[in-house]
């Protein structure tokens, strides 16, 4: 029989529909997990226990009722903290809002709380969505369940650790400029980074506005999927929310990727130093895949990498500084070190920076889609060049430097999903990026079924869960 | 390529001017034990600004956040 803590969303779902389960039985077992587990993970800043047995119990009676609010209802999630949960603190894991209280729900944990969904409780990140992996606040770093001398990556750090450890089955991220997909590659679970405004940010503490989005990492496409389902739609109070139709995330996971065209972008890592030869080799063996299952798989040369990242980090850094600047004047020494040497570069940077770095944006973007995603129905890179770093290859005088490759997707506001694909030498997690069209994010998921099926890795847990 | 290239404090004179009258505008109060690392912050900065200078854009390229009105599009009443 599988465990309780095994079964998907899907698989949830449908036993607790079946009344083969009860979302106490799920709820109680997952509070048991993260009891255990977490002391060795810190992937949780806190653990919601009456709350969760309360939307437990609740879900339970609304099935008892006949009441069906659709796929979360029963299922336990986490949430980053820095989505804004009514009477709970958001702290986004730093000693400047450890007492801020929200007086109302982000719209994300509103639609999930809404849908029957169970909150376990607020997720580990790195400060502010923007920092490192550090020592110097008042809640832990969380560690990489495959091995804990490792980082989870950053920032939805909590998020990625929690759901490979299987302490839940999904947990809503937030990703500026590779905050879901990094973390998700480096703990071995699926992060979507959806399309630009499909998923409201209201209620989410912001980093960088125009380069914000929120998003779910999970242990399977379907259960990404089936959250997206959940989550996504237009919200009028956010500036950047699009009107557009509802899409449906699930329709199309079984459909195949027979006849689709598909560019990998090896002009960005091919070449560089930094690069694990693993870590390419990931993205060969995924691309094999997708040509025995009927796809056209070739290479494709996009614009200078440099330029996506140097365009995405300026105007990251500048917005962010906007965001912290008061409080760097007059509490610098609250941020941890890494987060306020981030949060810092942002003024050192000139207006005419920021608007040249606009400006290189929106030629990027009609490059890509105009020239590029006209003539590919996705693109596929690497997530970043190496697999999880240690802790204690961290600077301890400077902010660290992730090779990640995850940027360019923020900048240009492109559906983008980690998938992941296998292992390295060592035991840890490898993955590879799919790129899509704006508001094409089930073409992803699709691609990303295949990919998912063919290499079986879901079955496989880190040794610690 | 840009004297921040060099990123220790001290490898250049130039640089080093331009980091401590930007700390001066700024108007912080910077600890000595965070002064390197902020260093490396500006002297990446400047590397990104000088990379997005690399692309080709004529005059007529406008910002990717360009100004608009459209979300205060008055309602439509009756086709007209």
């Amino acid at each position: 029989m599988t465990a309780l803590h095994e079964l998907s969303i899907a698989e949830a779902g449908r036993a607790l529909r079946q009344g083969k389960t009860s979302s106490r039985a799920l709820t109680e077992d997952a509070l048991r997990r993260i009891g255990s587990i977490d002391p060795k993970l810190n992937a949780f800043i806190v653990v919601t226990h009456e709350r969760a047995l309360a939307d437990a119990d609740a879900a339970d009676a609304a099935f008892a009722a006949g009441h069906d609010r659709g796929p979360f209802q029963g299922i336990p999630y986490g949430l980053k903290d820095i989505y804004d949960t009514e009477g709970i603190a958001t702290t986004c894991h730093s000693k400047l809002r450890q007492d801020i209280v929200p007086k109302a729900d982000s719209i994300v944990a509103r639609k999930l709380r809404e849908g029957g969904g169970v909150l376990l409780g607020k997720l580990a990140t790195h400060e502010f969505a923007i920092g490192g992996p550090s020592f110097d606040l008042p809640f832990p770093p969380a560690r990489n369940p495959w091995n804990t001398d490792h980082a989870p990556g950053g920032s939805s750090s909590g998020s990625a650790a929690a759901v490979a450890a299987g302490l839940c089955r999904m947990a809503m991220g937030s990703d500026t400029g590779g905050s879901i997909r990094g973390p998700a590659a480096w703990c071995g679970t699926v992060g979507l980074k959806p399309t630009y405004g499909l998923v409201s940010r209201r209620g989410v503490f912001p980093l960088s506005y125009t380069l914000d989005h929120c998003g779910p990492l999970a242990w399977t496409i379907e259960d990404a999927a089936l959250t997206m389902n959940v989550i996504s739609g237009h919200d009028p109070l956010d500036p950047a929310s699009a009107d557009v139709p509802a899409l449906d995330f699930t329709r199309s996971l079984g459909w195949g990727v027979q006849g689709l065209k598909i560019g990998i972008s090896r002009t960005f890592y091919e070449g560089q130093e930094a690069l694990v030869p693993e870590v390419a080799a990931a993205v060969d063996t995924a691309a094999e895949v997708l040509r025995r299952a009927g796809a056209i798989v070739e290479d494709v040369v996009l614009p200078d990498y440099d330029l996506f990242n140097a365009a995405g980090r300026i105007i990251l850094n500048a917005e962010a500084y906007a965001v912290h600047e008061h409080d760097l004047a007059t509490r610098p020494r609250d941020y941890a070190m890494y987060t306020y040497f981030r949060l810092m570069a942002g003024a050192f940077l000139t207006s005419a920076d920021l608007t040249q770095a606009f400006r290189v944006r929106a030629q990027l973007t009609e490059t890509l889609n105009r020239d590029v995603l006209t003539r590919y129905d996705a693109l596929m890179t690497v997530p970043a060049l190496v697999p999880a770093p240690k802790f204690a290859d961290q600077p301890t005088d400077a902010a660290p430097v992730w090779p990640i490759q995850t940027i360019p997707w923020n900048l240009t506001g492109s559906p983008t999903l980690s998938v992941p694909v296998g292992f390295t030498s060592d035991k840890l997690p490898l993955g590879v990026q799919l790129v899509g069209r704006p508001f094409e994010d089930p073409m992803l998921l699709r691609i990303g079924a295949v990919i998912e099926a063919a290499v079986n890795v879901t079955s496989i847990r880190p040794a610690i869960a | 390529m840009t004297n921040a290239d060099n990123q220790t404090p001290g490898a250049s004179p130039e640089s080093d001017l331009e980091f401590e009258a930007l700390l001066k505008r700024i108007g912080h109060q910077i600890a000595p034990d965070r002064r390197r690392g902020l260093y490396l912050a500006y002297a990446d900065a400047k590397r990104q600004a000088a990379a997005v200078r690399k692309r080709p854009l004529t005059a007529v390229d406008e910002p990717s956040n360009t100004f608009s009105l459209m979300a205060y599009l008055p309602a439509r009443k009756g086709g007209a």
